[in-house]
């Protein structure tokens, strides 16, 4: 077993710059969720890991060992695909033992050996009754779990799944998500996880990443990244629904530091203030919980004026997407209040645990 | 994928050299060959060994009576052959998409002639358009001619017998390609037409036809460069002639080379032959855009 | 005007119902005419001399099957199993080795990069569109040094690179058609790029290469110039033998016609078995 170590990773398609010194480690043992929007580079990353794709320049290393230009069978990994990959020529069996007949492994498993390993890992993903179909006639589900398999069977030293549950309907993704993890307990590889489900990291990952444009924003436990955003883009991804982002500007009056929303002044606590007093720069963005704002009757002071754009329920309450100027702001109200798209509706904001973000760079002003 | 650069380019090469090998044999080297060859007199069966001439086997051409004629034969065969078969296989596409019951078996057994040996067809024609006993001949005095007519033995008729010929063979090839390219549009496409009120004939020029037109393309094509090639017909039928009215410049190039075995001139008109199709074999590659799938 | 447009609908009405007959009438009319020359083959090699020669033709006749004991058993020197003996080693070989030699390039074309990728794989296709009796004069002379004028060998290797080049380019598709993640799977697994071709691309391009072994099978089957050139005498393969009769004056119809049907019909149940991936074969993949 071993971890999984980027240094300074530079990658190019062409003329379209993906990685520019990307870093990241996920220790010896755990389960790390690569989280991204669509064509932020995490398919890539996991094809450097693999070695179906070589860095520009940088090192990967797994283990304490650099693996840079070693082929993709000597790394001694598994892999699951995307689109699953499976061999459509073969049975369920014969592509689980596909990797242990492999000839870099030649000689290693003897003909009882694989079959006992072919029949525990399909026990373990329980599609042991399986094991003589072929795999075009089996359910996106069966094939998610052959793949696995195939990727669990020969002891990898590190798992990678690329959006493992992504294909799959609501009801299978939930028992793939709980059955992959407690597959982690039990053996414990080294796991990277890519998806594009934030839900997903946080309720499977021991570490998510968070990357944007080819750059890790964020890595940190679930807990981390849901109360302490490192940035603005990290505050907006995670959570459900996740954090507002309004974009606001600093001001002094009367020698205390406050904040202007669209027109209104609102005051900051002192440990809020503190962190704003290290703001590069007036303008700044404020990240709102639902639970800050709340809709108002009429026009009182501190209160901003905003347009219903959606609305819609959700058990007792009621969700509302709020615009105003270039920000959206989701709120939750008793399902009481009737409202309906365009209603012009006034909102005030508390910024009790509000988040600061320098608007330049998006970072939390708190991490500077 | 590209994990070590260097061993994939030897793989690469291990698996394409083998092929390239046997091209290379085949084709590349027996073309400069030929080319070496039509500088120099060269009689099949002699023993004097062969001359260096420089250019005058090609010089030779130009005042070549039958080489001018053979040449004009083959323009007028593979035109006529090539747009009779166009034509009518474009045409019967079209009828068998009806969708009617049995059109699938009637379509199965309107293909079979694609396949049979050229030799065998040949034969089979050179029977008949026997003058005596033949069944075209039958079939004639049936519609009323007044006498048995020289099917294989009149310089005008005989190329146009050719041409019923190879057209028996190849107007199914047509049909069947285009049938195919026809099948591959979808039927939105005809939906979307009648929604924008098109009439049939219009669907026909502005829909139909530019959707096909790679297949046509590639159908075209294939019938002039093969119709030009073609041998085995005339070798049963007409050999040529009577009085080198069906000598093609593939026949003219065979029977120089091996009925009068003067390989050096044969080997300039081949030369000759291998250029101009290689031209039209080099506007049908550029043409097709077969790029996009690398 | 309306078979302009592919009727997929089945509309109803005394028209429809006339223009139905009329499409029948001329599809039927259109496999009439493509079906007589073969009848008549048939027919021939089945009659005497005099009804062969009869004026007007015999229509009705009882079969008798003389000509194919005649062509098979009695004729002086080989018979005709000889050549269609030579033809089907001729033939098999020649595929066999287009086929494999094809497909390797074709897995080289499609699945790596290097410099000259594109201009190989037009090389290739271009030889389609080399007219054989242009390379007969040297190819001809090649043989003759060599020593190998009526002997097998020459005609396979010359078949072989006849249908590399459509062998290649079917097959270049199937390849391109499997999905790159299946090769890259079995990369990670722990297998070399040369056994990924044969296990993993290989048994997937299967119908592939049915289609272009039965392909390459029908082209050398049916070859003529080549043979009549290369081996005009032991070697001989079944056309050149055809060809033969009809060199003496005296053309016996019956065994002509009777050798011709056994050179024809095996091809008629390939190419039936062949239907779906015909047309893309004799495109090269152009139209499917
Ligand atoms: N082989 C390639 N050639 C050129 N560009 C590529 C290649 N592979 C990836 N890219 C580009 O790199 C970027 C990252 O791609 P990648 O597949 O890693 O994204 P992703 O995060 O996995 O997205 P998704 O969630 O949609 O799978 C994209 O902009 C993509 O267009
Ligand atoms: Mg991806």
């Amino acid at each position: 077993m071993a971890g999984i170590y980027f240094r300074d990773i530079y990658k190019s398609f062409g003329t379209s710059r993906l990685f520019e010194g990307l870093s990241l480690a996920c220790p010896d043992r755990k389960y790390l969720c690569l989280l991204g929007p669509s064509g932020c580079g995490k398919t890539t990353l996991m094809r450097i890991v693999a070695g179906l794709t070589e860095p520009d320049s940088g090192e990967v290393l797994i283990g304490d060992k650099r693996v840079n230009g070693l082929p993709p069978a000597s790394r001694n990994i598994g892999l699951a695909f995307q689109n699953y990959a499976l061999y459509p020529h073969l049975s369920v069996a014969g592509n689980l033992a596909f990797p242990l007949r492999a000839p870099i492994r030649r000689g290693r498993y003897r003909q009882a050996e694989i079959e006992e390993r072919v029949k525990r890992v399909a026990a373990l993903l329980r599609i042991d009754q399986l094991l003589h179909r072929r795999v075009n006639q089996l359910s996106g589900g069966q094939q998610q779990r052959v793949a696995l398999g195939r990727a669990l069977i020969h002891d990898p030293g590190v798992l990678l799944l690329d959006e493992p549950v992504t294909h799959l309907d609501a009801r299978l993704r939930y028992e793939m998500r709980a059955e992959i993890k407690l597959l982690h307990d039990r053996i414990g590889t080294t796991t990277i996880h890519v998806t594009h489900d934030q839900q997903e990291a946080l309720a499977m990952g021991d570490l998510i990443a968070v990357m944007r444009n080819g750059r890790i924003e964020q890595l940190g436990a679930p807990l981390e990244l849901y109360h302490e955003p490192a940035t603005a883009f990290v505050a907006g991804f995670i959570g459900d629904p996740p954090m507002s982002l309004v974009h606001a500007r600093l001001a002094q009056e009367n020698g205390n530091t406050i904040v202007q929303v669209a027109g209104s002044s609102l005051s900051l606590s002192e440990a809020l203030a503190a962190q704003a007093n290290m703001a590069p720069s007036r303008e700044i963005i404020v990240g709102l919980r639902p639970k800050q704002v709340a809709l108002v009757e009429r026009p009182e002071a501190g209160a901003v004026a905003t347009t219903v754009y959606s609305h819609g329920r959700v058990g007792r309450e009621q969700q509302l997407v709020l615009t105003f100027g270039r920000d959206e702001v989701h709120c939750r109200t008793s399902s009481a209040i009737h409202v309906t798209t365009g209603d012009k509706v006034w909102l005030s904001i508390s910024l009790d645990g509000a988040k600061l973000f320098d608007a330049a760079s998006g970072r939390a002003l708190a991490h500077t | 994928m590209a994990a070590s650069k260097r061993a994939d380019r030897r793989t690469a090469l291990l698996l394409i050299a083998p092929a390239m090998l046997v091209l290379v044999a085949i084709n590349i080297y027996p073309f400069i060959y030929a080319l070496y060859i039509s500088l120099h007199t060269f009689t099949l069966g002699r023993p004097t060994p062969p001359r260096y001439i420089g250019w005058s086997n090609y010089r030779d051409l130009l005042d070549d009576d039958r080489f001018i004629n053979s040449l004009w034969v083959s323009f007028k065969f593979v035109a006529i052959a090539a747009a009779v078969e166009f034509l009518v296989g474009f045409a019967l596409a079209f009828l068998f998409s009806a969708k009617l019951r049995g059109m699938a078996t009637l379509r199965k057994l309107a293909i079979l002639p694609i396949m049979v040996m050229p030799l065998a067809s040949g034969l089979i024609w050179f029977y008949i358009f026997n003058e005596n006993f033949g069944a075209m001949n039958w079939f004639a005095f049936l519609l009323g001619a007044p006498h048995r007519i020289p099917f294989l033995t009149d310089g005008k008729l005989a190329i146009l017998s050719l041409v019923l010929a190879d057209a028996w063979q190849w107007t199914p090839f047509v049909m069947l390609v285009m049938f195919a390219a026809l099948q591959a549009i979808p039927e939105y496409v005809y939906e979307a037409a009648k929604m924008d009120g098109l009439t049939p004939w219009q669907t026909f020029w502005r829909v139909t036809l530019p959707l096909l037109r790679s297949a046509i393309w590639v159908v075209l094509v294939l019938r002039v460069v093969d119709a030009f090639r073609m041998i085995e017909l005339i070798y049963l039928m007409t050999r040529g002639g009577p009085g080198g009215a069906t000598e093609t410049l593939s026949w003219y190039i065979y029977s120089t080379g091996f009925l009068d075995q003067d390989l050096g001139s044969a080997a300039a008109e081949a030369v000759v032959m291998i250029i101009a199709v290689s031209i039209i074999a080099q506007i049908f590659v550029r043409r097709l855009n077969y790029g996009a799938a690398t | 005007m309306s078979t302009i447009v592919p009727d997929k609908k089945n509309a109803v009405g005394a028209a429809t119902g006339a223009r139905n007959l009329a499409i029948y009438l001329a599809a039927c009319l259109f496999v009439g005419f493509g079906l007589f020359p073969l009848y008549m083959m048939i027919t021939t090699s089945l009659k005497t001399d005099q009804q062969t020669f009869a004026w007007p033709p015999v229509w009705l006749f009882t079969p008798r099957f003389q000509s194919y004991y005649n062509a098979l058993f009695v004729f002086g020197g080989r018979s005709a199993d000889h050549y269609l003996f030579n033809s089907l080693v001729v033939t098999l070989s020649s595929s066999a080795l287009a086929v494999f030699l094809g497909a390797m390039a074709a897995y080289g074309l499609a699945r790596f990069r290097f410099r000259g990728n594109r201009d190989v794989a037009f090389y290739i296709l271009s030889t389609r569109f080399a007219p054989p009796v242009g390379f007969i004069v040297p190819i001809y002379l090649m043989v003759q040094r060599s020593g190998l004028l009526d002997t097998q060998i020459a005609l396979i290797v010359v078949y072989t690179s006849m249908n590399l080049s459509f062998v290649t380019w079917i097959l270049r598709g199937f390849f391109l058609e499997i999905p790159i993640e299946i090769e890259e799977a079995a990369l990670v697994d722990g297998y070399t790029r040369w056994q990924i071709f044969l296990r993993v691309a290989l048994p997937l391009v299967r119908p592939g290469l049915a289609a272009t072994a039965i392909l390459s099978a029908i082209f050398s089957w049916n070859e003529f110039l080549f043979a009549s050139i290369l081996a005009p005498g032991d070697a001989a393969t079944i056309p050149v033998y055809l060809a033969g009769f009809s060199a003496s004056m005296n053309i016996d119809w019956g065994e002509y016609m009777a050798v011709g049907t056994m050179a024809v019909l095996p091809i008629m149940i390939f190419t039936l078995a062949l239907q779906r991936h015909l047309v893309r074969g004799l495109t090269f993949g152009a139209v499917r």
